[in-house]
C-alpha cells in the first residue's frame, strides 16, 4: 500500500491532518488551474479551496478504481463548471483583468508571485507578460478557458475533455483553436513575423 | 510527392500543437508543414504562444512562502465542516452499542415489531389495486405522458428506462354517468379536473388518485420546495419542447419560457446550494443536471432559430430529463396528471 493510499484511508476516517498532507501534493496544480481559470489570485484561492472541501466531503465515495488525481480532477472540473454557471447568472459581462497593482498588493496575503524574486527590471517584464496572458485569457469564454487549461496544462485528450465538459469533440477543438489564436493576438506572436522570416531564409529563385 | 493543401493542414495544426496525432501522423504532418512557409510560420507561432504561456504561468504562481498560509486556511475551513456522511453513519451505528444489555435488547425488539406492524397497517391502507395491465406487462408501454380520459379507465404512467419502480396512478372519471359521482376507494384523494371540451362546455371530472412507492421515495429525498421547483421546471421544459415555429416566420417565440427559465435558474441555484450544504447528494445531482438546461434556455434569444433549439431539445431528449423530473416531483397529493 502506497503512502498516498494510507493518507486517503486516514482522511476517509476524518483525519484532517492526513487530508492536508494529501492536499499538499496537489494544491499547486489545482491552484494553478484555478488561477488561470479565474484570473484573480483571491478568487483562485477560494475556488481551489472549494475543490478541497468538496473532495473532503466526497472522499468516502473514493474507491480507488481510478487514480486519486483523476478523481480529484473530476471534482475540480465540476466545481469550475458550477462556478461558471453561477458567475454567468450573476454577471452579464464578467470580463476581468489581472492587474499589475494586484500582483504588488498581494503581500498582505503572503501571496508574493514568483516574479518578485527577480531583479526589478526583469520582474516588471515578467509581470507585464503575466498581465498580457491573463488579458488574453479574459477574451475567452469560461468554457473555452477551461478546455484550453485541461488540454494544455492537464494533457487530457479531446474525448476526455468532451466527456468531462459535456460538449462534443468538435467544440473542444474549436475552443482550443480560438484560445490559441486569442493568446497569440494578445501576446503579439503573429504568424506573419515567422512567414516573413521564412520568406527571407528561402533561397532566391 | 504530397499535394499540399494549406486549408486542410491548418485544420490539423491544433491537433499537432496539442499532440493529438499519433507518431506516424505527426511525422507526416510535420513533413508537410515544412514544405509550406505559411503553414510552418503558423505552426511555429502557435508553439511559441504556448511556450510564452507556460513561462507566464510559472511566473504568476505564488512564492513558496504562500503555501503554509494556504494550508492553514484550508485546515480552518475543514474544521468548520461537519463530519462526513460515513463518519456520521458510523457514529449513529455506534449509538446502538449499549443495546447489548438484555432488557434493552428486548425493548428494542418490541419497538421494531410495533414499527413493523404500523408500517404494514399503513401499507395496507394505501394498498394498490392490481392494475389491469398486469396481465400484459410484457407488452410495450406506449408513452410516459400522463393522460386523463373521459370514461372510466385505469391509466398507468410508467416513465421508461430510469431503473426505478414504476409510478402508478388510478384515475377514475364520472363523466357521462347518471347518478352522481363515484365514491373514491378508501384512502384515495379526489381531485376535480376541469376541462373545456369542444363547443365551449366545461366538463368537471372527479379524479381519484394515489401515489405509491416511488413518490414516497421522492418525498423522502426532496424537500416540498424542491418538488414544487421540479414541477415548475417540468412544465416549462415541456412547453419549451413542444413550442413550434410561427407560421409566418421560421423562428419560435420563447420569450415566456426564457423568462420563466431565468426565475427557475435562480431558484435552482439556491436549492442546489442548500442541498449541497445539507449533504443531500441525490437532490444536488438532480438539481445539478437541470441547471445547464435552465441556463441555456434563459440565454436563448427571444425568437431563436430552429438550429439553436434543436441542440437543447436533443440533449433534453437524450437525458430523459422531463421523465426524471416527473418522477422526482410526483407525490401522493400532487399527481402529475393535473396538467393534461
Amino acid at each position: 500500500m502506497t503512502e498516498e493510499h494510507k493518507l486517503i484511508e486516514r482522511a476517509q476516517e476524518g483525519d484532517h491532518e492526513a487530508f492536508c498532507s494529501l492536499a499538499r501534493s496537489y494544491q499547486r496544480r489545482i491552484y494553478a488551474l484555478a488561477l488561470h481559470y479565474t484570473r484573480d489570485p483571491h478568487e483562485a484561492e477560494d475556488l481551489s479551496q472549494e475543490v478541497w472541501l468538496k473532495a473532503y466531503k466526497s472522499l468516502g465515495g473514493f474507491r480507488g478504481e481510478a487514480g486519486f488525481y483523476t478523481w480529484l480532477r473530476r471534482i475540480t472540473i465540476n466545481t469550475f463548471l458550477n462556478h461558471q454557471r453561477e458567475m454567468k447568472t450573476m454577471y452579464s459581462s464578467g470580463k476581468k483583468a489581472f492587474r499589475l497593482g494586484e500582483l504588488v498588493s498581494l503581500d498582505e496575503l503572503g501571496l508574493t508571485p514568483a516574479a518578485a524574486r527577480h531583479a526589478p527590471e526583469e520582474r516588471l517584464q515578467q509581470q507585464m507578460m503575466v498581465e498580457k496572458v491573463m488579458e488574453g485569457l479574459s477574451g475567452l469564454t469560461a468554457q473555452q478557458r477551461l478546455i484550453f487549461l485541461l488540454k494544455h496544462r492537464e494533457g487530457m485528450t479531446y474525448d476526455e475533455i468532451a466527456q468531462a465538459c459535456e460538449v462534443s469533440t468538435g467544440t473542444v477543438k474549436k475552443a482550443l483553436f480560438r484560445a490559441i489564436n486569442r493568446l497569440r493576438e494578445y501576446l503579439g506572436v503573429k504568424s506573419d513575423d515567422y512567414a516573413q522570416l521564412c520568406e527571407d531564409k528561402r533561397p532566391a529563385g | 510527392m504530397i499535394m499540399h493543401n494549406c486549408v486542410k493542414t491548418r485544420d490539423r495544426l491544433v491537433d499537432l500543437v496539442f499532440d493529438e496525432l499519433g507518431t506516424e501522423a505527426r511525422r507526416r504532418a510535420l513533413i508537410e508543414i515544412e514544405s509550406c512557409p505559411d503553414c510552418l510560420a503558423q505552426y511555429r507561432s502557435m508553439t511559441e504562444t504556448l511556450r510564452v504561456f507556460d513561462r507566464a504561468a510559472e511566473t504568476a504562481m505564488p512564492d513558496e512562502g504562500y503555501w503554509p498560509g494556504y494550508e492553514a486556511r484550508l485546515r480552518e475551513r475543514l474544521r468548520g465542516e461537519g463530519p462526513s456522511l460515513k463518519q456520521r453513519l458510523e457514529r449513529w451505528i455506534g449509538a446502538f452499542r449499549p443495546l447489548t444489555a438484555r432488557p434493552l435488547r428486548l425493548a428494542a425488539g418490541l419497538a421494531l415489531v410495533l414499527l413493523a406492524i404500523g408500517w404494514w397497517g399503513w401499507q395496507r391502507r394505501h394498498a394498490v389495486e392490481p392494475p389491469k395491465y398486469a396481465k400484459n406487462k410484457d407488452k410495450a408501454i406506449p408513452t410516459p405522458q400522463p393522460k386523463v380520459e373521459s370514461r372510466d379507465k385505469e391509466i398507468v404512467v410508467l416513465p421508461k428506462g430510469l431503473g426505478v419502480p414504476p409510478k402508478k396512478f388510478v384515475v377514475t372519471s364520472s363523466v357521462g354517468r347518471s347518478g352522481g359521482t363515484r365514491r373514491p376507494p378508501e384512502g384515495g384523494t379526489t381531485n376535480t379536473v376541469r376541462r373545456v371540451e369542444r363547443g365551449g362546455d366545461i366538463v368537471e371530472k372527479n379524479v381519484v388518485s394515489r401515489g405509491y412507492d416511488q413518490p414516497l421515495i421522492a418525498a423522502s429525498l426532496f424537500t416540498p420546495e424542491t418538488i414544487r421547483h421540479f414541477e415548475k421546471a417540468q412544465l416549462m421544459l415541456r412547453s419549451f419542447r413542444n413550442a413550434s415555429a410561427a407560421k409566418d416566420t421560421a423562428a419560435t417565440d420563447l420569450a415566456y419560457e426564457k423568462q420563466l427559465s431565468q426565475r427557475l435558474l435562480y431558484q435552482n441555484i439556491l436549492l442546489r446550494r442548500d442541498a449541497e450544504m445539507k449533504g443531500n447528494l441525490p437532490a444536488e445531482e438532480a438539481l445539478g443536471s437541470l441547471e445547464p438546461f435552465l441556463l441555456d434556455i434563459a440565454n436563448l434569444p427571444d425568437r431563436p432559430s430552429p438550429d439553436e433549439l434543436s441542440d437543447i431539445r436533443e440533449r433534453l431528449h437524450r437525458k430523459e430529463l422531463i421523465a426524471s423530473l416527473q418522477i422526482s416531483s410526483a407525490m401522493p397529493s400532487t399527481p402529475a396528471y393535473q396538467n393534461p
